[in-house]
């Protein structure tokens, strides 16, 4: 059996390869990722913003308080990506803790309450942690939730004009929590104060 | 034959002249490099590479194209249409090594190597396509397009079914049209959508769907009866394959099949939901021998020595587990100047990092580095594979002088390198934790027993990794096979480990600990305030998993790349072997 080393340039010469592979071990690894940087805190990873308040065309019954959308964008760096709201734990991680992300009221106007939160679906994100590839349900790029905040309404205004001043604002904390490919940030809690627009 | 290293000396600018018709619906279809190379830069012997293409039942596609990319897969150089007898024909003048698709409506792309010595006049190649083979059902299936760059990372969308049997999506846009391929169909390649009419080459040898869109969203359809299942193999045979180009031609196909086939097993296991650990021995126990044996007779066999280094090269570079002997073989075999290197640079740092002898494999790194006949041309390509690589052995060992020397070389030699931009950051000389510099004093509190303390002089005598964690943290719990595998193996040599928590809660820890597969039976603590905590800003952790290692006197050994995954096993016996 013959070392490994020169390859043997004559055909006639050539030594059986097999039996000399056979007793290596390989320890090679990915040289993927080595020069992966943190960024402090993930604070570039990951925006919050207010994207848009509107008033829903309103087809309540007269009466009805009226709605207004909040619309809360979560843009995302390339190569960051979150876990949705309701997160789903892939059989590989078996043990996570997930941190979904969340929209909570803070503070609001007497009356002001949240009618419901619509988040959109999660997409497929892949990653590759170690040596193989996962597929994780997340929220990545820009994600939109949409909240619905119901006003009380003016009664002396008559039906949906609402009672809130221009001076009004809901306070939200939106929480997440972002990876890329090869690290993941701290927990965030970033809080967004919106103003609650009022009817004309 | 002219030296085949001097022709890929030659490979720029590149030049090519596509046989009309020259694939302009691809050209319309935006494309890129479909037209490259018009200008002429006449060589005086122009190869001509044609001959059939067909699909499965031996007869002609209704689309089929040949485009011949620069190796191992950029730009495309050449093309043409694939005529409806089933004929085709391209001539490309320019010499190198280059790889070249057939890809057909409805059929399995097939790829190959193609080298171009400017020696051989014509070139003649059969190629039959097969079927895609499907996947048992489209649970998995999704939809990728202009909306994500085509970027799987960057979100797909899944297919919803529907009551009917069809899978339907919507797709949110603004502009006039949208291009998109289902995945998740097939156990490897994204598909076209057979029902459309419109298609353009994805570059890799399938095909994008393209759709006029004239709202602001468009529901995509994929129908599952339209599609043709048939797990055909595809075969493309050069009609002399005793030519260099057919020699090399086969080889490449050999590879090719090699790497489809370990991808198809990786995709297979993940749709059955394989564990972490079953992938990983997907991984760790891949038939390397086979490979070798392949690789070992065609090299061996090969008369011309600059080709058998090109084999070699590409071996190393394939994304598939370097066999050991192949490697240690191919430092010997190819000389450090040599620029078979150039074919694929990424197979010098591969081919490196697999000879298992790190000795060896760093006298080579420099040797390129030396070698005055890079001077030539290829310089900056190769080199700052080298520097990284040596880099990257420098810190594992961390030699603190080496590391500041080769990384003065390749923000000062090479700034505009890719490799360069990113070392700039990781391996500055003054950053806080680098190997060779002593680990600041710390003192936490065990979570197992809040009245002990353990300070950084309790650690001293002992080889120790700082590894600070999370339950909520992904590529932590990647981690955990093998740090429990590291901590079995090496406890007993003086190794030990301090886990350090950033999770929101203890009592997450404790759950995670004694509920679960990974009982981290050592050191751990609970981080108050996790990253925003004093001892994050002191040890410099803004992001995790991040380890450090500490040698017996506080020393930092290692950080981060070098202790994660398989490398971690590699460190640690290195380390304990000098310490010990």
């Amino acid at each position: 059996m013959a070392a490994p080393g020169r390859f043997v340039r004559r055909a006639t010469a050539v030594t059986p390869m097999t039996a000399v592979t056979a007793l290596l071990v390989v320890a090679i690894a990915s040289p993927t990722g080595l020069f992966a940087q943190g960024v402090r805190g993930g604070a570039d990873s990951v925006r919050v913003r207010v994207a848009g308040v509107e008033r829903v065309a309103s087809q309540d019954a007269e009466g009805e308080a009226p709605l207004l959308e909040i619309r809360v964008a979560i843009d995302h760096a390339a190569g960051f990506h979150s876990w949705p709201d309701e997160p789903v734990v892939p059989p590989e991680l078996k043990g996570l803790n997930p941190i979904a992300t969340s929209i909570e009221v803070v503070s609001a106007p007497d009356g002001v309450e949240i009618d419901r939160i619509e988040w959109p679906d999660p997409v497929t994100v892949t990653v590759r942690y170690t040596s193989e590839t996962l597929d994780l349900l997340s929220f990545t790029d820009t994600t939109v939730a949409r909240l619905r905040v119901r006003l009380p309404a003016n009664r002396d205004g008559g039906a949906n004009r609402a009672a809130v001043s221009p001076d009004d604002r809901i306070e939200l904390r939106v929480q997440l929590q972002s990876c890329d490919e090869e690290y993941c940030y701290p927990p965030r809690r970033e809080t967004l104060l919106v103003p609650l627009v009022t009817d004309p | 034959m002219p030296t085949i290293i001097a022709v890929i000396l030659l490979l720029a600018p590149l030049s090519a002249a596509a046989q009309s018709p020259t694939g302009d619906s691809l050209v319309q279809a935006g494309i890129p490099g479909a037209r490259a190379g018009q200008e002429d830069h006449a060589r005086p012997r122009p190869t001509r590479i044609s001959g059939t293409l067909v699909g499965d039942d031996g007869s002609p596609i209704s689309v089929a194209h040949v485009h011949v990319h620069q190796w191992p897969g950029g730009d495309v150089l050449a093309s043409t249409v694939v005529q409806p007898d089933g004929s085709w024909s391209l001539a490309v003048d320019t010499t190198g090594v280059f790889l070249a698709w057939f890809s057909g409506i409805g059929h399995r792309g097939e790829r190959v190597g193609l080298l171009l010595t400017g020696e051989e006049d014509q070139i003649e190649v059969e190629v039959r396509l097969g079927r895609h083979e499907l996947r048992d059902g489209l649970d998995g299936a999704t939809l990728i397009g202009d909306f994500n760059e085509f970027a799987e990372d960057r979100g797909t969308l899944p297919l919803l079914p529907r009551a009917d049997g069809l899978r339907v999506v919507d797709v949110a846009t603004e502009a006039d049209t949208l291009a998109y391929q289902f995945l998740g169909v097939t156990w490897t390649a994204p598909i076209e959508d057979p029902r459309a009419r419109r298609f353009a080459y994805d570059g890799s040898g399938g095909y994008r769907s393209i759709v006029d869109v004239d709202r602001s969203f468009t529901t995509i359809v994929l129908d599952p009866t339209s599609l043709e299942a048939e797990d055909g193999a595809g075969e493309v045979r050069f009609i002399d394959p005793s030519s260099p180009s057919g020699r090399f031609g086969t080889y490449t196909r050999h590879l090719f099949d090699r790497v489809d086939a370990y991808f198809e097993r990786r995709a297979r296991a993940a749709a059955s939901g394989a564990s972490l650990a079953e992938m990983r021995a997907i991984y760790e126990t891949y038939d390397r021998v086979t490979d070798a044996m392949i690789v070992a007779s065609v090299v061996a066999e090969e008369p011309d020595p600059e080709l058998r280094d090109i084999m070699l090269v590409i071996y190393m570079a394939a994304p598939i587990r370097t066999d050991t002997a192949i490697a240690a073989a191919a430092l010997e075999e190819i000389p450090p100047g040599s620029p078979a290197w150039l074919v694929q640079p990424s197979g010098l740092s591969k081919g490196l990092s697999a000879t298992g002898n790190r000795d060896r494999s760093r006298e080579y790194a420099l040797a390129v580095l030396r070698s005055p006949e890079l001077e030539a041309g290829g310089s900056d390509r190769l080199r700052p594979v080298a520097l990284v690589w040596l880099l990257e052995d420098a810190l594992a060992r961390g030699s603190a002088h080496e590391l500041e020397a080769y990384h003065a070389w390749l923000i000062g030699e090479y700034p505009d390198s890719n490799a360069a931009e990113k070392a700039a950051a990781l391996y500055a000389p003054d950053r806080l934790i680098q190997p060779g510099s002593r680990i600041p004093n710390f003192e936490v509190r065990s979570i197992d027993d809040p009245s002990v303390t353990i300070s950084r002089a309790d650690l001293e005598g002992r080889v120790v990794m700082l590894d600070f964690w999370a339950t909520w943290c992904g590529p932590c719990i990647s981690e955990m096979p093998y740090v429990h595998e590291a901590y079995e193996k090496y406890s007993r040599e003086g190794f030990t480990i301090l886990s350090l928590s950033f999770d929101l809660a203890r009592e997450d820890v404790e759950k995670f600990r004694s509920e679960g597969d990974w009982p981290m039976p050592w050191l751990h603590v609970f981080v108050e305030q996790g990253a925003e905590s004093e001892l994050a800003t002191d040890l410099d952790v803004v992001n995790i998993p991040r380890a450090i290692l500490i040698g017996p006197d506080g020393t930092i050994l290692a950080t981060n790349e070098s202790l994660r995954g398989e490398r971690l096993d590699e460190t640690l016996s290195r380390v304990l072997r000098s310490e010990n």
